[in-house]
């Protein structure tokens, strides 16, 4: 396959291929099946008020190993309790953790399969479903159920790695600072994802999005890809020469794919720099952290003044010789100290980093600023630098802590790490990059032999198109149709109406929906059912076209089609009636011209009911030969 | 050469290389774990070849190590001491990749090093008593248990030493057997012995076994409270455990947390947590426990291994009664209020006529044969209909229990002999009907009907 290289991107701000630029992409997909483990359905619930709730807590445990994860680790020193969100006929003991997994959804396991064949890839002999630990709370039984179906394919030019199936996590609703309650809701948790990972093949950002474009279209080849937003997720995997591997993860936008890769690969020039800069200041870090609470008694800070009402405290930390180095700019509106900021956010919940590079500032004045560094010993001679943080003592000196630990690793450049995207391009730092030890048996399943499973290979829907096209429809229109919901109910429609031109279905189902959408200012919604009596009705003359905006606004509005469609029937004018009427049109004006017949017979129509102009037209040439 | 399982190989197949870890195989077939963690099987019969990169490495004993450290942690000498039990479970175990299932595995101090949050609770003295999943219990077993509570108790006495509480870690599926059992056995206990398990194996993160541990420690360690009870989620939320009658438990649900329930009554206690703080919530059972505990402390450890549970059901197979001929007794779990297919009142039911002749030699071959209900709540009421008071007239004991502590109330009672001599028809009778240890349905209040 011909590799689509024109560079739609003029905003090509690097050389990538003299960085050592590698990149690597996963495309996490929802399908459409019955959840992974469960027998639920795949359904994202929209109320705002959930009907029950289950609150629960997670532990560390130790892998197969032996040893506790280190990832895991981190999330536990945080003691958090988890909230979880349930709706009593859409959630199981399955999602909520109290009964054991049901085998792997034969659908899904399907689509995977068919998947692993478009991209060329090897099917493992059995598949064995694996425990992959998350301690977030995002998953309420502490792992994700995950399993390699394939390795080893192909996409356009670039090599996939591996190609799993596995459940996707509980939905965050966000987090209660009070109660340390991170809230969860269970209607994601188990719809299967079919997990892409591409080989680190990608040569520059917009080859990344071509082929992350690629591989959504394939995706959707097989008719079992969940839409709308979210429900394709890309994470990013980019590294260049003296860099380090960082994984960008929530890349849900592809239009920003080249963004979020041009930024990191800036972070990244702007950390190996700062570390030739730090190279002998980082040893020379010490950690003595002084609390600083009385030195801002009188500050104007609203921040400030709020923490020490609520008896939390000001700490500082000198920094030596980093003046300077922490208002460095990474990426947009990102800064070094920004780094450390977010360091300090995943080990404490406790943002808001202040330091000396960007103070004066937030109703701290000159004179606090001043006081920090005598407290502190800063030598402004010698480039000392402070950062300070307010609120709960402990929290603050967990905070303290990372930001120092991250201030004193700034000699190594990079830091291979797990971030995630900001929507103005750039990303912020999530956790540390996960190691191997993370991934045990789910023995609660059994092994999966793959050698007798039997599926039909879906053709992509690129190759779709010229079908379509082949068939008297513009190629643009094709590439509409495909790319829209409705092509797979096309092609149900084409396969059982033989009759009705194909170009009339993908006129209606393209334009004439697109045009009640905009007249009524709806977004229509039809079932795959209702579209198929209509066009059955369609098929049988029992309606004509003319009735076919009308039915679909029955049916959106969710009447009863069956009687729309026999109403519009009765209504219609027979052909016998027809031609009784133009019979006596042609008695009366025999020799007028054809136009004059027309007029008037659709004058003598009018009041008996309804006909396609078109046949009247039809019957009037022959009869009046 | 011949690749040994943790050695690491390149395996080729007709299609493919796969490089990896050898693993355990269940199948015959092999197990790979790729560099990615991800394991996958790959059939014998498409190998071409195996090559041997590396062989294995010894492995480092992580967990020794962190079990040893936790045996010299310093205990804080102001908390109540207790016993630890271990008899296995799904509360102490872990993944088995051999046999790929959940095993008992841990050693009791590898349990203590997984719940460091026991150390601010209690002191603990922990002991391996056996090492089995509860679906392979026998009577056998639960007499070892109560060997080993009596021999903590007799050790705190000699060393002089104030032991507060006994917990007994179990695995769920039978452990409403062991606690009726044991709560017969030591009746006149005056210390509490907490029965705790966990639904969910404790190598998961989402395990109950942690805070169910806990809360159990913290009942056994503070409450004061002498009997038997079970402690275990009370709701599937991981906010409040139960403390559970040792004789009117059960378990409820296959799977959820919180399974056990007490039946026909309510929890002795509500423990919350991460609080720990214990909401006493049936001062009548708790008060009778405390007069029982004022009776001088007399244990009887011996259980009958002849006594059987059967269920009724419509077209019973006669020959299941008669194949409990040879048993000292057998608890029936009738259907309703107490009955057994045993009337014939037209053509379609002469087959009963069978089951009552196999009941009628049963109980004539000297077997006691006593009737509890399968409807879960409710308890028998055998004078309400014929079939009733047939039953009764054939010598069958009416016994307002549940099925589980029937059996092990009967197994315990047919164990002992009154100077030494078997007891008595009317002594056996009298005692399954009276209430020992708050194991009968005396009176049954409103609100414990699915509670």
């Amino acid at each position: 396959m011909a590799v689509d290289k024109k560079e739609k991107n003029t905003r090509q701000v690097h050389n990538y291929q003299a960085l050592g630029f590698m990149c690597g992409i996963e495309i996490h997909q929802q399908l459409s099946t019955g959840k992974l483990f469960s027998r639920t359905p795949s359904q994202i619930i929209d109320e705002e008020e959930c009907e029950y709730t289950v609150q629960r807590y997670l532990r560390a445990s130790a892998g197969e190993h032996g040893s506790i994860d280190l990832a895991a680790q981190k999330e536990q020193d945080k003691k958090k309790k988890f909230s979880y969100e349930g709706f009593i006929k859409h959630i199981s003991l399955v999602e909520l953790d109290d009964e054991p997994p049901r085998p792997m959804d034969h659908n899904a396991l399907v689509t995977a399969l068919q998947v692993a064949k478009l991209c060329d890839a090897h099917v493992v002999d059995q598949i064995h479903t694996m425990r992959k630990i998350v301690v977030d709370g995002s998953n309420t039984s502490g792992f994700q159920r995950t399993a390699l179906i394939a390795t080893g394919g192909k996409v356009l030019d670039v090599a996939v790695d591996t190609l799993c199936l596995e459940e996707d996590s509980c939905r965050n609703m966000g987090e209660d600072k009070h109660t340390q309650t991170k809230h969860y809701r269970l209607d994601r948790l188990g719809i299967p994802l079919i997990e892409i990972a591409t080989a680190p093949e990608i040569t520059s950002a917009s080859h990344a999005k071509d082929i992350a474009a690629h591989i959504g279209m394939m995706l959707r080849s097989t008719g079992k890809a969940k839409r709308g937003l979210g429900t394709i997720r890309q994470d990013l995997n980019v590294s260049i020469h003296g860099g380090n591997r960082v994984e960008i993860k929530g890349a849900q936008d592809l239009r920003m794919i080249e963004t979020w890769i041009d930024e990191e690969i800036s972070r990244q020039l702007a950390l190996e720099a700062l570390a030739a800069k730090t190279r002998d200041l980082c040893s020379e870090l010490v950690f003595e952290p002084q609390d600083l609470s009385t030195l801002f008694l009188h500050c104007e800070s609203k921040i400030v003044k709020k923490v020490l009402e609520q008896e939390g405290v000001i700490m500082g930390l000198k920094l030596a010789g980093f003046a300077g180095l922490l208002g460095q700019e990474l990426q947009t509106a990102r800064r070094f100290g920004t780094e450390l900021s977010d360091y300090a956010k995943a080990a404490s919940g406790l943002g808001g980093m202040f330091h000396s590079d960007e103070l004066p500032k937030y109703g701290i004045e000159q004179k606090h600023v001043d006081a920090v560094k005598k407290a502190l010993a800063c030598n402004d001679a010698k480039n000392d630098a402070f950062i300070l943080f307010c609120g709960a003592k402990h929290k603050v000196e967990l905070s303290l802590q990372a930001a120092f630990e991250r201030a004193q690793r700034a000699h190594e450049g990079v830091i291979s790490e797990v971030r995630k995207t900001n929507p103005n391009g750039s990303s912020s730092y999530l956790r540390p990059m996960p190691g191997a030890s993370r991934m045990y048996p789910e023995t609660d399943i059994d092994v999966k032999t793959t050698k007798n499973i039997e599926f039909t290979t879906p053709r992509l829907l690129t190759e779709r198109a010229q079908d379509i096209a082949a068939l008297g429809v513009s190629k643009d229109v094709a590439l509409t149709l495909v790319k829209s919901e409705y092509i797979t109910i096309f092609e149900k429609l084409q396969e059982q109406f033989p009759k009705i031109k194909a170009s009339f279905l993908v006129e209606t189902l393209i334009g004439t929906i697109a045009e009640i959408e905009k007249k009524e200012k709806i977004s229509l919604s039809v079932d795959d059912e209702v579209l198929l009596e209509i066009f059955a009705a369609l098929d049988a003359n029992t309606i004509t076209k003319q009735d076919i905006p009308t039915l679909l606004l029955a049916a959106h509005k969710k009447e009863d089609i069956a009687s729309v469609i026999e109403k519009i029937a009765a209504s219609h004018i027979s052909d016998e009636e027809l031609k009784k009427i133009i019979q006596a049109v042609l008695d009366e004006h025999a020799g007028a011209p054809f136009g004059k017949l027309m007029g008037r017979t659709m004058a003598a129509l009018q009041g008996k009911g309804t006909v396609d102009g078109a046949k009247v037209k039809e019957f009037l040439q022959s009869m009046s030969k | 050469m011949d690749a040994q399982i943790g050695d690491t190989v390149t395996i080729t197949t007709a299609q493919h290389k796969y490089h990896g870890v050898i693993m355990p195989s269940r199948d015959g077939n092999i197990v790979l774990k790729l560099k990615s963690g991800y394991n996958i099987g790959i059939l014998t019969e498409n190998v071409k070849s195996i090559t041997v990169e590396k062989k294995k490495e010894k492995e480092a004993e992580n967990n020794k190590s962190a079990a040893d450290t936790k045996e010299n942690a310093i205990q804080d000498t102001h908390l109540p001491q207790i016993s630890l039990l271990h008899t296995g479970g799904t509360i102490a175990s872990k993944v088995d990749y051999t046999t790929g299932g959940v095993v008992a595995q841990f050693s009791p101090e590898e349990i203590i090093a997984l719940y460091p949050e026991l150390a601010d609770v209690v002191q603990i003295k922990s002991k391996l008593v056996s090492n089995i999943l509860s679906e392979n219990l026998t009577f056998a077993h639960i007499e070892t248990i109560a060997t080993a509570i009596l021999a903590e108790i007799e050790e705190s006495k000699k060393n002089n030493t104030q032991l507060q509480g006994i917990v007994v870690t179990h695995g769920t599926d039978t452990m409403a057997y062991t606690a009726a059992a044991l709560s017969f056995m030591l009746q006149n206990i005056s210390i509490p012995v907490v029965l705790v398990g966990s639904q969910r194996s404790s190598d998961r993160g989402s395990s109950d076994a942690a805070m169910n541990m806990i809360c159990a420690a913290q009942f056994a360690g503070h409450s004061s409270i002498p009997g038997v009870y079970v402690c275990m989620h009370h709701v599937s939320s991981d906010t409040i455990c139960a403390i559970l009658p040792g004789c009117k438990v059960k378990k409820m649900h296959s799977s959820r947390r919180d399974a056990f329930r007490a039946i026909n009554d309510t929890a002795i206690a509500l423990i919350s947590y991460p609080e720990r703080q214990i909401e006493f919530v049936h001062e009548e059972a708790i008060s009778a426990a405390q007069k029982r505990a004022s009776v001088a402390f007399t244990a009887q450890t011996v259980l009958e291994k002849k006594v059987g549970l059967l269920k009724a059901y419509p077209q019973m197979n006669p020959a299941l009664l008669t194949a409990f001929k040879g048993y000292k007794g057998l608890v029936i779990e009738g259907t309703g209020l107490g009955h057994v297919p045993i009337m014939s009142v037209d053509d379609d039911s002469s087959h009963n006529n069978d089951v009552k002749k196999a009941l009628v030699a049963l109980i004539e071959s000297g077997t006691v044969v006593v009737m509890t209900t399968q409807t879960v709540y409710g308890a028998v009421q055998m004078h309400v209909y014929s079939c009733g008071r047939e039953l009764l007239d054939l010598g069958v004991i009416s016994c307002r229990m549940t099925p589980e502590a029937a059996m092990m109330k009967l197994a315990w009672l047919l164990a002992q002999e009154k100077d030494g001599k078997r007891l008595s028809a009317e002594e056996i009778t009298a005692t399954m009907q009276a209430d020992l240890c708050h194991d009968t349905f005396a009176f049954i209040p409103e609100g414990a009907f699915l509670n």
